[in-house]
């Protein structure tokens, strides 16, 4: 049993007296970090509330649900943003990948509270695979985003595809890294060569 | 046996379906970003994840049913996606008669149900019920407004998918022993629809008609698409196979449309 809560007061505190020192895209990006970690406490919350309310088990729950979970309430702050202050492509890039970088961190946190800390090679693979996770769901999600105003989409349909983009992406993961033998390796390895892939994909976008 | 033949179905499937998310991104640039090709393409990457998702699953657990997961998220999205695809390729832009509105929700409603009763799960059903109306409104929306079938074609449809829907739930009506004999005529009426669907495509082509052939490659992508929520075993496997082919034509179509524009 971990409090989730005074971990994440305990992270955030630092990082909120930060916000009034620094100014424009630093302010902003550690303002995202903030949310992150406070949408990971969030997700959290729900998902053990589905676990406990609909009795699917702890492990079927993370696998399964936790991904729609996790990427819907990663999406909301994402989604707001982007419809309410028209942020520019970069801008937007830039609060997805502050975001997405808050939750891993928090998450991470987290989960070595709960499994210790001996193992650095085993904190390493899940901080590089987790963290890159995330940060690569949210921002396929941002680039589903973009795509979607560059091509003038219809935002309802592109908005959720964008959303079920990331959740099966997400979900992958989860499915291939709950597993045993070659399935976790290529689990562990996805996010990374899904990194550089995306990496490739928003330069071929900036320059168009 | 039946598992095995899915999964390679289910592979071959996804490496179609990559390669021909190659070329529609290819086709984008090509088209210099036409609505309808970019689309189409989101279409067949949600497609390859929601494919990829299964196949995992299936190595990994192949006994077990799936429990609700992302991949029926990215089902609906897909059919949402699809529907906005036949919409930028239509071009005119009538309503549809209160005939073939009653129909169609009728077909979509029917299908529902029988889902409900099939597999129990009410609420997914349900929202995948009404996305799928959705979809069975756009494409009869464009066959309709691109004047793509005659009204006795209409009326042969008309027959095909109620002959469907009273087979069907025949099955649930009649004695065990003798329920395979609905079912088995329902199989046969899917099959129908399939070569109905084949035979405008073939005409279509024919004719050099590229708006009646996408349309109806889009009609027999979703055709098939019903076919397959219907089936079970052997029968699941022989459309999850059709479906590669379906996607090649669909794919084809889109282009010449796509060039043509």
């Amino acid at each position: 049993m971990i409090f989730s809560e005074n971990i994440l007061i305990c992270m955030a505190l630092p990082l909120l007296l930060t916000v009034f020192l620094v100014k424009d895209k630093a302010r902003q990006l550690v303002v995202n970090f903030i949310i992150g970690m406070i949408i990971c406490l969030l997700s959290a919350y729900i998902t053990g509330f589905i676990d406990v309310a609909f009795g699917n088990g702890t492990e079927d729950t993370a696998i399964f649900l936790s991904p729609v979970v996790e990427e819907a309430m990663k999406f909301l702050p994402l989604v707001f943003y982007f419809l309410m202050f028209q942020p520019q492509d970069e801008q937007l890039f830039h609060a997805a990948v502050g975001l997405g970088a808050g939750f891993a961190s928090f998450e991470n946190v987290c989960s070595m509270i709960t499994t210790g800390t001996e193992s650095l090679t085993f904190l390493l693979i899940r901080g590089l695979a987790v963290g890159v996770m995330h940060i690569v769901s949210i921002s396929a999600l941002a680039l589903g985003l973009i795509l979607t105003r560059h091509y003038k989409a219809s935002e309802s349909s592109a908005i959720l595809g964008a959303l079920s983009v990331s959740m099966l992406f997400h979900g992958i993961y989860n499915l291939l890294a709950s597993g045993t033998g070659v399935f976790p390796i290529i689990g562990f390895c996805l996010p990374p060569v899904t990194a550089f892939l995306l990496f490739l994909g928003y330069r071929q976008i900036t320059k168009a | 046996m039946t598992m095995q033949i899915s999964l390679i179905s289910l592979s071959v499937q996804i490496l179609t379906l990559a390669a021909m998310l190659a070329l529609s991104v290819k086709l984008i640039r090509e088209s210099g970003r036409n609505m309808t090709a970019v689309f189409w393409s989101f279409y067949l990457a949600l497609w390859l994840l929601v494919d990829l998702y299964w196949l995992i699953y299936d190595l990994m657990r192949p006994e077990i049913r799936m429990p609700f997961a992302a991949n029926e998220i990215g089902e609906a999205a897909l059919f949402l996606f699809l529907a906005a695809t036949i919409n930028s390729a239509r071009k005119h832009h009538t309503n549809l008669p209160f005939g073939y509105l009653a129909g169609t929700l009728f077909f979509a409603l029917s299908n529902m149900i029988l889902w409900i009763m099939w597999s129990g799960e009410i609420v997914q059903d349900v929202v995948s019920g009404a996305i799928f109306a959705w979809l069975f409104y756009c494409i009869v929306r464009s066959l309709r407004s691109e004047q793509v079938l005659t009204k006795a074609q209409w009326i042969l449809l008309c027959i095909i998918c109620c002959a469907l829907i009273a087979s069907e739930a025949l099955t649930f009506v009649v004695s065990e022993d003798m329920k395979n004999v609905p079912d088995f005529c329902g199989y046969m009426i899917l099959i129908a629809g399939t070569v109905f669907f084949v035979y405008m495509l073939i005409r279509a082509y024919r004719r050099g008609q590229t708006d009646a052939l996408l349309f109806l490659s889009f009609s027999l992508s979703i055709w098939l698409k019903v076919s397959l929520y219907m089936s079970a075993d052997n029968w699941y496997n022989y459309y999850l196979t059709l479906e590669t082919p379906g996607v090649l034509l669909c794919y084809l179509a889109v282009r010449k449309a796509v060039r043509n524009v």
